[in-house]
Formats: C-alpha cells, structure tokens, sequence
C-alpha cells in the first residue's frame, strides 16, 4: 500500500502555527469521509463547519473550503498527518465529481502549459529581439565598464581604504549595475561591499570575489568563443533571467535528498536541496528563495533522507549542478531505498576527488558550491580543531560556517563513515549528512524544511 | 618524507606567501605600494606580458586575479599529521527508554524542567536533547546538564576544544567518576570511594557540588553525617552552607547512632563557625533540636541546657501582663479572633544584646537600616524557639501565637522571622495561620520565597501542609513548582484532583507550556479523567486543548521513568 510520511507532511506547512493547529485537529473525530487514490487526498473537516478538503497528490496543490487563503490550512494539515499517521481513517475510495472537476481543470491547465507553442515570431519580431538583444548587451558593456573601473579604484586606493566609503558611493554603482540591466553584477558588488572589513577571514574573501567578478566580466566581454551553454551560464549570472522550462537536459527516476539547509534573512528566504541520482551517480542542487514580505513560501517536500520520485531539469550543463524537480507523487510507493549504496559509489580518496573538482573549477571558476561523496572519511584532531581525513591522511578542513560539529560527532563517533560535503575552493568543507548504519544522517541546524 | 614531498610543501609554502604579499597590497592601495613584481611568480609575470594594460591598477587587477586564482586552483589536500579520535568510553547512567526520548523530542518547550528532573533521576540525558541545551541554553545551564550527559556525550564533548573551554576543563575531568560514585549509595561506598567523594566534594566545580548535594540529600542520615564530618573542616564556606542544608533534614535519632549522641558533640564544636551566617544557621539547626528533644522526651544534657537557655530569654520577651490588652494592635486582633481568649501577653523586644543572646547564636544584623536591632533579635530569639515553646509562654495555641505575633506592635518586623520560625519547626498549625494572616498579594512574596528557600528539606510535609489549608495561589508559585519537583516530589492522585479544582482560577489567569510541563510533572491526574478535566477548566480552546491533553499524557509516561516521590496527605514524611 502506498503511503505518506509525516515529515514530508509537515515540510508543506507555510508556518509553525499552521503546523501546530494542524497536528492538534489530525484525529479521527475531527474528519470524515476521508478518502485515498493514487491521484488525491480528500476528506471534510469538522471545524467550526464543514470544510471540504482537498489534495492533489501531482504537484502537489491543495485546496479547502475554509476562509483561510494561505494553503496548505490547517485543516488540510490535520487531514494529511492523519493520514499519515492512521490509513485506517480512509473509508472512501471514490472521488466525490467537486474532486475530479478541479482535477481535470488542473489537468488541462497543465497540458495547455506544456503544449502552448513558444512564441510565434515574426520576421519583424526576431528583427527586433535581435536589436533588443543587442541593445542589452551594450547596456551591460557600458555597464560592465563601470565596474571595472570600479573595481581598479578599490584596488588603487586599497581595500581598507574602501571599507570607509560611504554607502552612497557602493549604491550609486549599485545602482548603474542595475541601470544596465546587470542586477546579477550588482548583488555580487553588494556582497563585496558586505564582505570587505567584516569577518575573520575578510582580506582572502574580499579579493576572491573582486577576481570572480573580474573573471565573470571578463568571460562575458569574451562570450563568443565560449559554447553557447556556457554563455547562457555567464548571462544567466550576470542578469539574464531564464526563459521557463528551458532546460538542458532532465532525468526522471528516484532521487535521493541528501541535505537541505535554509537560510533566513532579513529580506528574504533561501532553501538549498542536494539531490543524487544513483544510477548515473549525478548530484543536482536545487535553490529556492522567496521574499520574505511576499506570500509565496518556498517549495516543500523535501526532508533530508528521504526519496523523491520525480523529473530533474538541469538548468545547465556541466557548468553548474543548478536544476528544478517535478515530483510525480508525494505519495511513497513503499519501495525499500537502500542507502548503502551511496558508499559503493562514494570516493575513498579525497585527493582524487579535489583534484577533478579544481579541474572543473577551472571551467566554471565562479561560486558555486561542488558537492563530493566521500566514504571511509573520519573525524580527526588536527591543529587543536576537529576536522576529516580520508584513509590516506589527506584533511578536509570544516568551513568555519559549519558550527554543528557535535552532530557530526553524534553520527559519525570515531567510526569512518560516507559523507556528503561540498566545497567552494577545494579546502573547507561542509558536511551535509552521513551514511551511518544504512541510513542517511542529515548534520546541520534546518535538515528538514517546512517548520 | 621524500626530498620530493620537502620540495612540494616548501614551494607550496612560498606561493602561499607571496599571494600574501599580494593580498596585503590589495588592502594598503597599489598608490601606496606600486612595487608588487616580486610577489608574483614566473609563470603570472609571463602571462601578463602577453596582455596590454591600459592602467597599473588594471594591470593589478590581472597579476591579482592570476595569482589568486592560480593558488585556488592548485589547493589540494595532503597527507597531513593528524590524531585519530581515541574510543568512546563505557555508559555509566542508566539510558532512557526510546518513549521518553521521545518526549523531549516532541516537546522542546519542557526541556528545562526535564532537565532539572533528569538531574534529579539519575538517567542519562539522551545526545539529542543535550545537543539542543548546548546551543541554546546559558552556561550554568549546560554545566548542569553535562552532570547528566551519557558517556558518549561526554566523549563528543572532549573532542572539541571549544567546548572543553566553555564548559570549563575541571568539570568534564572529574565527570565519570562523580558519575561513578553518584551510580550508588552513599551507604555502599568502601573507605577508598568515601575518600574519592571527599576529595571530589571539595575540588569540584559548583554546579558539580550541587548535583553531588542533591545525591547526597537522598542518602540515609546515618550514612550521610558520619561523611559529612569528615570533610567540614576542610569545605569553604558555601560548601559548609551545602552541607548545613543537607543536614537540616536529619531526623534526631540520626544524631544518637548506635544510641549514643556521638554526633552531638561535634555539633557544639562547630557552633563557632567562622562565616556569621553559618553560625546563626548552626545555632538554629541546635535550637530546633533541642524543641524536638523536648517533644521526643530525649534527655541529652546539651539539647536541654539549650532549651532551659531559650525558654530563659524568651520569658523575658514573651510575658504575662494584664495591661497588654490596652495596646492599640490588640483591638484590631479581638476583631479577628472570636473563638478563643485572647492570651494576656505582651511582646517585648530585647533593647540590649546579652551575654544569654550571645550564648544562643543571636547576632546584631551589620546592615540594619530597615528596622530596629531590638526587633530583630526578638524575631531571631523567635525563630530558634519555634512555635511550640511560644505557645507555652503565652498559655494559647500555636496559631493564636502567630496571631499575636503577627499583630504585635513588631508585626512587619517580625513576619519573616515568624514564618521560618514555622517552617523549620514543622509547625503544620503555625504555618496555616502565617498563610491566613500574609496570604494576600502583598505578602505573597515574602511567603514563596521563604518556601522556596526551604523547599528541598521540607517537600513533602510542606506540600501537604499547603494542600491541606488550600494555599492555591502559593502553590501556584512557578518558583514553588519547580523547587518542590527539584526536592523530588509530585502530588498523589487525591492531592492533585484537590489542587486542580482548587487551583483552577489561577490556571485561567495565563499558561505557557512551560508552566503547564511543571503542573504535569507535579500533578498526578488519573488518564481516564484528564480530558475531562481538561474539558471543564475552560482553559484552553479548541486548537490547543489538544495539546495540553498530549503533553499530561507523555509527562505522565515520562514520570513512570523518574521513580519520583508522590507525597501522601496520609503517612509520615521522612
């Protein structure tokens, strides 16, 4: 029988409280008419009246008859781990016609999506997509020498110097960056600016981001004898906005979540999930975020340690890991996932691994995360800190940003153990789970999204 | 190592260093030092020439980015001298069941008091939850919870040394044996594991000597005074303060093992302490004694000569006087009180310090800006003879003796000294009139403190005491709650029904789950009516009544593992 769990529930929750109400209505008493198919969840909520409550497993989408706008509510909440809880509360099997209406309105919305021809261009119209494109590309030139300029002054007048500079100075470039229609330019200057004389470590920080913004620059002015999916990555970095389910390539089957970090700001909300695909032993990252004024909340449905049947689309190829995942069902089809298998493909030499990731930093040098599976990693000592080391005594220093070491401790002991790290420069690592005894570990504060 | 290795580590270390001669131009400004050629190795220097710049700083802008970028790419891990992790050690508490660790994990918000519990029951505190006080909780918070952290907590721990610095390196040293020691009785333990004890009492960390004092306070009285005689002499004065308090709640016949008052003795020796305070705290503690040996009928020459000593000087403050009724306090007494003749006395306080005062531990107060020294060495004098000896110099009950008291012209001074006076006399009757006569807002502070204060030697006669008169808003004390569960005690079945119901319209007033974690954890509730009675307080609505049920629920669970004490209105305390 096929099943739901109760985190993968829960990591749709918009909010704490929605959560909380939600676990504190999922009893029997509180629904009826409860019902389960391949493609839905439905029941009626017993609140202050009858709500009628509704889950599309493919998506997923849910919908209430309640007032409450913001969905999942929590009286789709309360259904689903009460579902997930007890599927002896199912008594309905067939789907009442209100059900199948949205269905197959959601149905034909999606085809429509799918089938709708790409814009249907005119001679005319490519004419001035053309001019367009071009006129834009001379926009971020013109930009693009700015900063340049820019950047030489920092260099000229010395980065201590320039942490002095007055915010107006930073945002007057900011601003042109943004006038150029470069915003992607313009964010990495404002974490130069926020990186410059903040943090232990601000000197190394501050010039790797002036070389990778000089880099990125200087490989968008020589964009033409790159290859066109290369090209798409430096735009896409520098500004560019994707065009929607473009997508390089995409591979459908069981994909394992090996970590998810969120990040909260004061402006926004980021989510970063690692997924890996056994069969081809190929990793994807998928990165969400959303405002934190706007309504929209970022995506759930991805828990640490679990399994995701579903479509990945790589954004691009080869030179990033960036991808968008379609799931095909959040129910569990109860096939048994055999996490040992991510130590037969796992590397046990970490020197092999770092040197065919600096090769491929040497394509995509900018700052991206590069993920590595590494087995027969240990804990060690070394230079009065904790760190790993492979069998061979090569060490893996922790990124100073990982400060949850006694969870690491916790799953791993002094045991060598498979892990997932990533690395952005091929010295600190950061430890996102661990194989222990056949099943994954996930380290790190917000493993499991949605609370 | 190879001569190869040699060659590779030192060009790496020169590379290393001359990218940090470039950085440090990158922060001075290339206008400040334009000299940076010697910085940059061949192969940058060649690249460079194969390029036009229009600017030096573009031209740096290059050499930097090349270098830097040159140094990334080439960074690789190398075979490097490190420690292998040494093995975990051995468990030495006892594990919770899988249920109970599933309790923290659904109810973070209680962690605190389960803390203190746990602290309390001798279990280890599972990984997961101490990780979570780790981040979170303040330093003599997570000092407290390593007392309880399981072997391989402790292991984890002493990995990292930045925890062995925030907890503090002399805590984590002495972990396994207090473990070791506090895994059995007092009572148990040979000459050599008393030795260790001893030694560790008086080297160990505070938070260590208050877990090792809460151990000690659930050992026999006949094991624990022989040991604590041992290492008075040599504890500081907190110690010593410790320890006095773990003695307060020793029976009087502990003190005559094998029928000989071989203990007393050392009690008159140590009545000269150096610390004031521990002095009065001493002279108490004999007083007490010997109103208990009067009671008992127990004829020990010091215990009488002590009681003839506070009898003496409190027939010169608490005497006969036919005018006594003429004062204007009396007045609003006879308003008060029908039912019993009010006794013809008059309370005196003594304007000069005596030699007989002196003699009996009472002290001037060195800071007495707040009231009269005369006052306070009546309210001492009171305090050490407790309610039963007043009672007997003013001919009425001990109630009508708090009564006068209380409304004597030294009413306000003498009302914290009164009520100690009932708590440590155990005076179930002097205690209700304190409560009956302080019980409104005002006075409410003065009594919780004082019960929290004395809390742990008095727990279990204290809550029924307390029960029985129906001191609610007292019992509602959050402070109370939590003193009363860190002595080990919850409330029977019947006793917590009683507090329910009665406490119900201060339970209405507000809740936060973590005062609702201490009333599941004090209060036994039968399953069958918890809901019910969840139901009828009003209390909670819809969404959260849920909750609430959940939470008694697993505290009751969770209380099974504790083994605490339930205290019994029926039967004798210890």
């Amino acid at each position: 029988m096929t099943t739901i769990s109760k985190e993968l529930v829960e990591s749709f929750a918009p909010d704490s409280g929605t959560l909380s109400r939600g676990r504190s209505i999922a009893k029997p008493g509180n629904y009826r008419k409860i019902g389960v198919s391949e493609r839905a969840i439905w029941g009626v909520a017993l609140g202050s009246s009858e709500y009628e409550t509704r889950v599309d497993l493919q998506g997923p989408a849910f919908r209430c008859s309640c007032p409450v706008k913001k969905q999942p509510c929590k009286h789709v909440m309360g259904m689903l781990l009460l579902v997930a809880a007890n599927p002896a509360v199912v008594v309905e099997s067939h789907m009442p016609p209100d059900l199948l209406e949205w269905l197959q309105k959601r149905d034909a919305s999606i085809e429509k999506k799918k089938t709708a021809p790409t814009t249907v261009s005119t001679v005319k119209d490519v004419r001035a997509q053309e001019q367009r494109a071009e006129k834009r590309a001379a926009n971020v030139d013109q930009g693009i020498s700015e900063l340049h300029r820019f950047l030489e002054d920092i260099l000229n007048i010395g980065l201590a110097e320039s942490a002095k500079r007055t915010d107006d100075v930073w945002q007057q470039v900011r601003r042109r960056l943004m006038d150029a229609q470069a915003a992607g330019l313009a964010e990495w200057l404002e974490q130069l600016r926020q990186d410059i004389g903040s943090g232990d470590d601000w000197v190394r920080k501050s010039c790797y981001r002036i070389v990778q913004l000089h880099l990125l620059t200087a490989a968008f002015s020589g964009r033409q004898q790159l290859p066109e999916t290369q090209q798409e990555d430096i735009k896409r970095r520098i500004g560019w906005y994707r065009a929607r389910h473009t997508y390089v390539r995409s591979i459908k089957g069981r994909w394992l979540i090996l970590g998810v970090r969120r990040q909260t700001t004061s402006e926004y909300e980021r989510q970063l999930v690692w997924m890996f695909y056994p069969p081809a032993s190929e990793f994807a990252c998928l990165q969400h975020s959303v405002s934190v004024n706007s309504d929209v909340r970022l995506p759930g449905g991805f828990v640490s340690g679990r399994v995701a049947d579903g479509t990945l689309h790589y954004l691009s190829d080869g030179y990033s890991l960036r991808a968008d995942f379609e799931r095909d069902n959040l129910m569990d089809s109860g096939q048994h996932q055999d996490w040992r298998v991510l130590q037969a493909l796992a590397t046990t030499d970490l020197l092999s691994a770092v040197t065919a990731l600096q090769q491929q930093r040497v394509q995509q040098p900018f700052s991206d995360e590069w993920p590595l599976l590494v087995a027969n990693m240990r804990l060690v000592h070394y230079q009065q800190r904790l760190a790993l080391a492979d069998p061979h005594g090569h060490i893996a220093i922790l990124h100073p940003d990982f400060a949850e070491v006694h969870e690491l401790l916790m799953a791993m002991g002094n045991q060598p153990a498979t892990l997932l790290l990533t690395t952005e420069n091929g010295r600190l690592f950061m430890p996102w789970g661990v194989l222990n005894n056949g099943e994954w570990t996930p380290v790190g504060v917000s493993s499991v999204a949605g609370d | 190592v190879t001569d190869k290795t040699l060659a590779l580590v030192s060009a790496g270390l020169r590379q290393q260093k001359q990218l940090e001669q470039l950085l440090r131009v990158a922060v001075i400004g290339l206008r400040n030092q334009p000299q940076y050629e010697d910085y940059l190795v061949d192969e940058v220097r060649a690249q460079l020439e194969t390029k036009q710049h229009d600017t030096g700083s573009g031209r740096f802008l290059d050499a930097l980015t090349l270098s830097v970028m040159r140094y990334e790419l080439a960074s690789l891990p190398t075979p490097e001298v490190c420690e292998w992790l040494p093995d975990e050690p051995s468990e030495l508490l006892q594990p919770l069941s899988h249920e109970a660790v599933a309790v923290f994990g659904y109810w973070p918000d209680v962690a605190d008091i389960d803390l203190i519990l746990m602290a309390y029951g001798g279990y280890a505190l599972p990984a997961s939850l101490m990780i979570g006080l780790l981040r979170s909780a303040s330093r003599p918070r997570r000092q407290l919870a390593l007392l309880q952290s399981d072997a391989r907590m402790r292991w984890m721990l002493a990995q990292d040394s930045r925890w062995i610095k925030d907890i503090g390196s002399e805590l984590l040293e002495h972990l396994d044996r207090y473990q070791q020691l506090i895994s059995t009785s007092l009572a148990s333990l040979n000459d050599e594991q008393c030795g260790q004890l001893r030694q560790l009492f008086l080297v160990c960390h505070e938070q260590m000597r208050r877990g090792l004092c809460r151990w000690l306070g659930r050992q026999s009285a006949v094991a624990l005074l022989p040991w604590v005689r041992t290492v008075w002499s040599e504890c500081r004065v907190d110690a010593r303060n410790d320890l006095l308090s773990l003695l307060l709640d020793c029976p009087l016949s502990a003190l005559a093992e094998k029928g000989d008052s071989e203990h007393l003795p050392w009690l008159l020796s140590i009545l000269n302490d150096r610390s004031p305070a521990l002095r009065q705290r001493l002279h108490q503690w004999l007083s007490v004694l010997a109103v208990q040996a009067r009671t008992d009928h127990q004829e020990w020459p010091p215990l009488q000569q002590r009681l003839a000593q506070l009898n003496q000087q409190l027939a010169l403050c608490l005497c006969l006087d036919d005018q006594a009724n003429k004062g204007g306090w009396i007045k609003q007494l006879k308003q008060r009180l029908v039912s019993e003749p009010l006794p013809l006395t008059d309370v005196r306080a003594p304007e000069e310090m005596t030699e007989a005062l002196l003699a009996l531990g009472i002290q001037d107060p060195q800071d007495n800006q707040h009231g009269s020294k005369a006052a306070d060495r009546l309210g001492q004098l009171l305090q050490q003879a407790g309610p039963r000896l007043w009672c007997c110099h003013m001919g009425c009950s001990e109630a009508m003796a708090v009564e006068v008291l209380l409304h004597s012209r030294y009413a306000k001074e003498l009302a914290p000294f009164v009520l100690k006076a009932v708590l440590c006399h155990r005076s179930a009757e002097g205690l209700k009139a304190v409560i009956a006569v302080l019980g409104d807002e005002s006075d409410m502070q003065l009594l919780v403190a004082a019960c929290v204060q004395e809390a742990n030697a008095l727990a279990p006669w204290l809550v029924r005491v307390l029960v029985d008169v129906g001191a609610w808003s007292l019992l509602m004390s959050e402070s109370l709650q939590k003193a009363l569960l860190m002595s080990g005690v919850t409330l029977s079945e019947t006793d917590s029904l009683a507090f329910w119901y009665g406490a119900i319209k201060y339970l209405r007033r507000g809740f936060n789950f973590e005062r609702l974690s201490i009333l599941a954890l004090l209060l036994t509730l039968p399953d069958k009516q918890l809901p019910q009675l969840l139901a009828d307080s009003g209390w909670f609505d819809e969404d959260n009544h849920e909750t609430v049920l959940l939470l008694f629920q697993h505290i009751q669970k969770f209380k099974q593992e504790l083994h605490l004490l339930p205290v019994h209105t029926e039967g004798e305390a210890r």
